[in-house]
């Protein structure tokens, strides 16, 4: 096992690493092959057979097998009993996986959803709800703990006593980005983060499209809120329809940078989320739709009205609002205020508002 | 024979007295001069050999060697050739002694006994007149300037010619040589800026408004061409009017630093300035090794010092504003000596929200959550502790920039400043204090007192907010302010809630 964890933490692709296996029958074997034999392979590269090689290396990890157990992170390779059926059935799938945490279970629905890291305050709105929604009927939550719609979902998942699993692109023991800390914690509690990268390994711009395959493989629907038109999370509805997941787009205003990923996918036939209600229909699932997002406005003031309708999903700056309501600054000082701790509204940005 | 004759040199902002002594006697002909000379002052000897041949004058063959006490300071300065001029023209005989004392001699000569104009006049006849000289000697073109110091007798003059004229005369005869302004006076104004000019903006007027009410620092956050410069550019005109003693510091700082563009009367206008971010940090705090020079942050004495892409500042340029901001003066420490110029200034910051400038809108904006966290991420703590109110400007879409009502003029919302100016120094009457931003959090409150109503809502924004101390007593600090511009006694609830809008940028915004 701990060659296979040697193999397993090696730099370079899942499919060499079952190459290298199929050709040795086990990984203690390619442990042990000559640097010589392993030249003579045609598919690994120079840098492949120096780390191979490498016995800093191999005593390092070998020696790191018995480590991680301390850390509580579980070693899952491509063999074991409790590496995930629907992971095993994709193209490429990663060679082991290394988790904190306990793996979701087999059965049930498993529910993806992604998005854009830079996210308006609708989107990150949007993600939470979605989230929440399915952690209240025990639907898992699959993201990639990103800033924006991943971090939204993962909370919004807790926030509805829900189970929700990370997949990252870095090592199961960093987090990243740095002020997940809390949000990581408590998927630690809830659910599991999940790597095929080796402890250790820091966040790189490349792992992270390689695992999108993952969190659309262990889904089977990949939802995706909001995203620009070059955006990572198309990659991963890409990869989610190639694995075929179903994929559900939230729509947006046509002209909004920020659902024109989205749009486009519904226009080439991915889901279109209108309501909850409808969504859960679509996907079969008992859904029993709560008094949410409808506010009450009855029992606020004239002006608090006017200032209400002047907002909507989309952050105003206070100079905006005040031509648009036509109030005193006075007024809306006082009114700005008293919706907000009404909870009505909230403020995105310093002196940007939003409804809530 | 000896002839001594009084001159000064411009130390800081102020002026010392120099004593120029001169002596012929029989030996060898050379002209030595000594006294801690820098360059300029010794290259004097050339101009006042040539200019006094050319007015006819030939050096006498003997020995002259000009002294200038006290000799442990260094002169420099280009004022010392009529001075050494005229002590020579003393030595031999052909101006009077007895009607050389008494009198400041200051001017820089050319080669053909024209007086040229010098730097910090103002400076050196104010010390001239605090040391109970009664006669100044001066190039005719500082005429202005130095008829603002009144009580001390100046003769402007234009050529060496001149001044053997008038020295020659008694002092009861020296009448036709004053200096006589017989143009109109030509009202000095310089392109004002008004709050009128700008249509819109309701917000951010109104928060220059209340920092200009109670001197509080003021930092602009909005992306390029949202009017920040526009807005900073014309706060002086709401700041209440400089005292005479204001004026006059003011006005010799100009001197000094030969800035003074209206000689015809003291600086009246409170001053703008916005140095680009790649200035030194000597640039901003003055020094440099030979002549101290006052900075941009003495130049902005009693108005605006306006930094603009406030994030585009090296580090320490941004730091060193600390300690002046603190103290309203700037201590330069160089080998030359301690110098300390006045510093007290309002500080207008302004800084684009991200790296492209369009946060947050989405739509726009191209920067990743990193990009914007490492952008806004740069402001400096301690600086912001210092910065009281923050006011994001927005984008002005078309029509409002067209068509948006004309806002009130400078002039009405000055009236307002000024009854909140005049409220705060009623209250801080025999404290150091004399702004509301200058609260210090051990005496909050003591001035900033509130209702109990009131402690239990801010107790709940606190909360609800996630405020820091620090945050929490600008807050009370500006609704002091806001509540005076009120004229109300004390610290209502409408101006807590006004006041929490000012408050400084949240972490949480970019970070989620």
């Amino acid at each position: 096992m701990k060659y296979t964890y040697w193999l397993a933490c090696m730099p370079f692709g899942s499919e060499k690493k079952r190459m290298l296996v199929g050709d040795y029958f086990s990984a203690k074997a390619v442990y042990e092959t000559k640097k010589e034999e392993l030249e003579r392979l045609s598919y690994l590269n120079e840098c492949d057979v120096k780390a191979l090689t490498d016995l800093g290396c191999k005593k390092k990890y070998i020696e790191d097998y018995e480590k991680i157990k301390e850390q509580d992170i579980v070693f899952c390779p491509y063999t074991s009993v409790e590496y995930p059926s629907r992971l095993r059935n994709i193209y490429n799938p990663p060679f082991a996986l290394f988790y904190k945490g306990k793996l979701p279970k087999e059965e049930g629905i498993k529910i993806a959803v992604v998005g854009a890291r830079v996210c308006s305050a609708y989107g990150q709105k949007i993600s939470e709800q979605i989230g929440e929604a399915f952690g209240k009927i025990g639907i898992d939550v699959i993201s990639g703990m990103a800033r924006g719609v991943d971090s939204a979902a993962h909370y919004g998942a807790l926030k509805g006593n829900g189970k929700t699993f990370a997949v990252l692109g870095c090592g199961v023991d960093i987090v990243y980005p740095r002020q997940n800390r809390e949000l990581y914690n408590r998927i630690l509690e809830n659910g599991a983060v999940i790597s095929e990268y080796a402890p250790g390994t820091p966040a790189q711009p490349i792992f992270f499209p390689l695992r999108n395959r993952i969190i659309s493989g262990l889904s089977d629907v990949v939802i995706v809120t909001e995203a620009k038109r070059k955006s990572g999370s198309l990659i991963t509805a890409d990869l989610a329809m190639d694995q075929g997941r179903e994929v559900f787009c939230v729509p947006g205003r046509v002209g909004d940078s920020l659902s024109e990923g989205t749009n486009d996918l519904i226009h080439q036939g991915a889901g279109i989320i209108t309501s909850f209600e409808q969504l859960m229909n679509d996907l079969n699932l008992t859904y029993k739709p709560e008094k949410n997002g409808v506010y009450n406005i009855g029992g606020l003031s004239k002006d608090e009205v006017t200032l209400y309708k002047a907002l909507d999903e989309y952050p105003k700056s206070l100079d905006n609002i005040l031509d648009d309501s036509n109030l005193t600054i006075s007024t809306v000082f006082e009114v700005i205020s008293s919706l907000m701790s009404k909870g009505l509204i909230k403020e995105t940005f310093k002196n940007n508002y939003v409804r809530c | 024979m000896y002839s001594e004759i009084m001159s000064a040199i411009l130390e800081g902002i102020d002026s010392v007295l120099v004593r120029v002594e001169t002596d012929i006697s029989d030996g060898m002909p050379v002209f030595e001069m000594v006294g801690y000379l820098s360059s300029e002052v010794k290259e004097s000897k050339e101009r006042v050999r040539t200019a006094l041949k050319n007015s006819g004058i030939s050096l006498p063959v003997k020995r002259i060697t000009v002294n200038f006490s006290p000799a442990n300071i260094r002169k420099s300065g280009s004022g010392f050739d009529l001075p050494i001029t005229v002590g020579i023209l003393i030595g031999m005989g052909i101006l009077p002694k007895e009607n050389c004392r008494d009198v400041l001699v200051v001017g820089e000569m050319s080669l053909d006994g024209d007086v040229i104009p010098i730097n910090g006049i103002l400076s050196m006849v104010a010390k001239a007149k605090e040391e109970g000289i009664k006669h100044c000697i001066i190039p005719k073109g500082n005429a202005k300037e130095a008829s603002l110091i009144t009580g001390i007798t100046c003769y402007p003059v234009e050529h060496l010619s001149e001044v053997i004229e008038l020295l020659n005369l008694d002092e009861d005869k020296r009448d036709s040589f004053l200096y006589e302004d017989n143009k109109a006076v030509e009202e000095y104004i310089e392109k004002t800026f008004d709050f009128d000019m700008i249509s819109g903006q309701k917000f951010v007027k109104r928060a220059c408004e209340v920092a200009a009410s109670g001197m509080h620092n003021l930092l602009l956050i909005g992306p390029a061409g949202s009017g920040k410069t526009m807005m900073a550019r014309c706060i002086p005109s709401i700041l209440p009017p400089m005292t005479e003693k204001e004026q006059l510091e003011l006005s010799k700082i100009y001197s000094v630093a030969g800035l003074f563009k209206n000689r015809s009367s003291l600086m009246t206008q409170r001053p703008f300035r916005n140095p680009h971010h790649t200035i030194s940090t000597i640039g901003l705090t003055g020094g440099g090794s030979r002549d101290i020079k006052p900075g941009e942050i003495t130049l902005a004495h009693c108005g605006v010092l306006f930094l603009d892409e406030f994030l585009e500042f090296t580090k320490s340029s941004i730091e060193i504003l600390r300690q002046p901001m603190e103290d309203r003066v700037i201590n330069i420490t160089r080998n030359k000596g301690n110098y300390t110029f006045p510093a007290d200034f309002m500080l207008v910051a302004a800084t684009n929200p991200c790296k492209c400038g369009y946060f947050p809108d989405l739509n726009r904006c191209t920067c990743t959550s990193a990009s914007i966290e490492r952008y806004l991420g740069k402001m400096s703590g301690p600086m912001l502790d210092r910065i009281d109110i923050t006011a994001e400007t927005p984008q002005m879409d078309f029509e409002s920039l067209v068509n948006g009502e004309k806002g009130e003029s400078s002039k009405d919302i000055k009236k307002r400043v000024i009854t909140a100016t005049q409220i705060q120094k009623e209250r801080f009457k025999g404290t150091s204090i004399r702004f509301n931003s200058a609260i210090p959090s051990s005496r909050i409150e003591e001035f900033c007192q509130l209702s109990k109503k009131d402690e239990q809502y801010m107790k709940d924004v606190y909360e609800n907010l996630d405020l820091s101390a620090r945050s929490y007593f600008k807050i009370l600090k500006v609704a002091r302010t806001l509540a005076d511009m009120d004229e109300s006694k004390n610290i209502e609830t409408r101006h807590l809630k006004e006041s929490v809008f000012y408050r400084s940028i949240d972490k949480k915004f970019w970070e989620r």
